[in-house]
């Protein structure tokens, strides 16, 4: 309630920006492959998820007459998957095929 | 599919049961107010057993909120699959590419099975994707006139179903 309302409006946006931005790199990685889309998407792809787990989490598991936002419970069980999902597809990047060679290996499969 | 063929004789029923609905508006009694005519207008629809007009607004809504509940559903799905497998990434810690070739050896790799798994799960990419420009529209104050949202709707699903059919027949030289 405190806070300035511009603190709302300046999330808002960068969430629509970020979604533009994936807009822009999924199609991309469809066709190029290159390490930097792979750490960029890893990024985009869970800072995106993680809000969008927000919003859904808000509106399944929140804390009725306490508030509007989840509980703690499942505030922090997300916060605990997207940490642990992003450093996992960053080793992943690092260790492995990536993610774009991964979508590539797993479609060879017939 | 058999839910699209069903939504889609709906939508075709519509046109034929709306034009009744117009009558069963006109023949309901004159009254003073407007909360005194659909009064009246329910009480004759009760007394005559005869169904009522709302059902058609049930069949429109269930439309768009299929729309808008899949691109809920996909996006869970894409989070929920991504952490699943780093998840199995620890759990199993073979190479990926490792894993691809095993998967390759088991029994339920076949075409059956495999291109329907593809169509599936490139459909929840395309969709979210091509929903998510709807809503980023939106989102900029564009495409809210309804007949932008009808048509920008079935463009997402139809386009969205067609690539993902498109897409599970590539299959990358290795
Ligand atoms: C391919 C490019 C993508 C675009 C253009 C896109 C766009 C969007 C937009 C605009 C929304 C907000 C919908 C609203 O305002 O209610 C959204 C929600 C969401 N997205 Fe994406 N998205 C993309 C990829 C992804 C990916 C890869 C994931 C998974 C990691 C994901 C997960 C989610 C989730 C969980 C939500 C919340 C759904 C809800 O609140 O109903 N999205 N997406």
């Amino acid at each position: 309630m405190g806070e300035p309302l511009t603190v709302y409006t300046g999330h808002w946006k960068a969430e629509k920006y970020l979604a533009l931005g994936l807009l822009g790199l999924v199609p991309t990685a469809l066709f190029v492959q290159h390490a930097a889309i792979d750490y960029a998407l890893a990024a985009a792809m869970i800072l995106h998820g993680h809000w969008g787990m927000k919003a859904i989490i808000d509106d399944y598991a929140h804390q009725g007459k306490k508030g509007r936002a989840a509980t703690p419970f499942w505030t922090n069980l997300s916060i605990g998957v997207s940490a642990f999902t992003f450093a996992t597809l960053c080793y992943f990047n690092y260790n492995d095929v990536g993610i774009c060679g991964a979508v590539r290996l797993l479609w060879t499969i017939t | 599919m058999a839910l699209l063929m069903r939504l889609a004789t709906r939508q075709a029923l519509l046109r034929h049961v709306r034009p009744s609905s117009i009558l069963m508006k006109a023949a309901a009694p004159m009254a003073t107010s407007p909360s005194e005519q659909a009064k009246a207008y329910w009480e004759k629809n009760k007394e005559l057993g005869r169904p009522v007009a709302p059902h058609l607004t049930i069949y429109k809504i269930d439309w768009h909120t299929l729309l808008s509940g899949t691109h809920r559903l996909t996006g869970f799905i894409m989070y929920t699959g991504l952490a699943a497998i780093a998840a199995a990434t620890l759990i199993v810690p073979a190479s990926y590419p490792a894993w691809i070739a095993a998967i390759k050896t088991w029994p339920i790799a076949i075409p059956a099975i495999i291109y329907p798994a593809k169509v599936g799960a490139a459909f929840t990419v395309f969709y979210h994707l091509l929903n998510g420009i709807r809503h980023i529209a939106w989102d900029f104050g564009k495409g809210f006139a309804m007949k932008d949202i009808n048509r920008s709707g079935y463009v997402a699903m139809g386009l969205a179903l067609i690539l993902a059919v498109f897409a599970a027949t590539i299959v990358p030289s290795s």
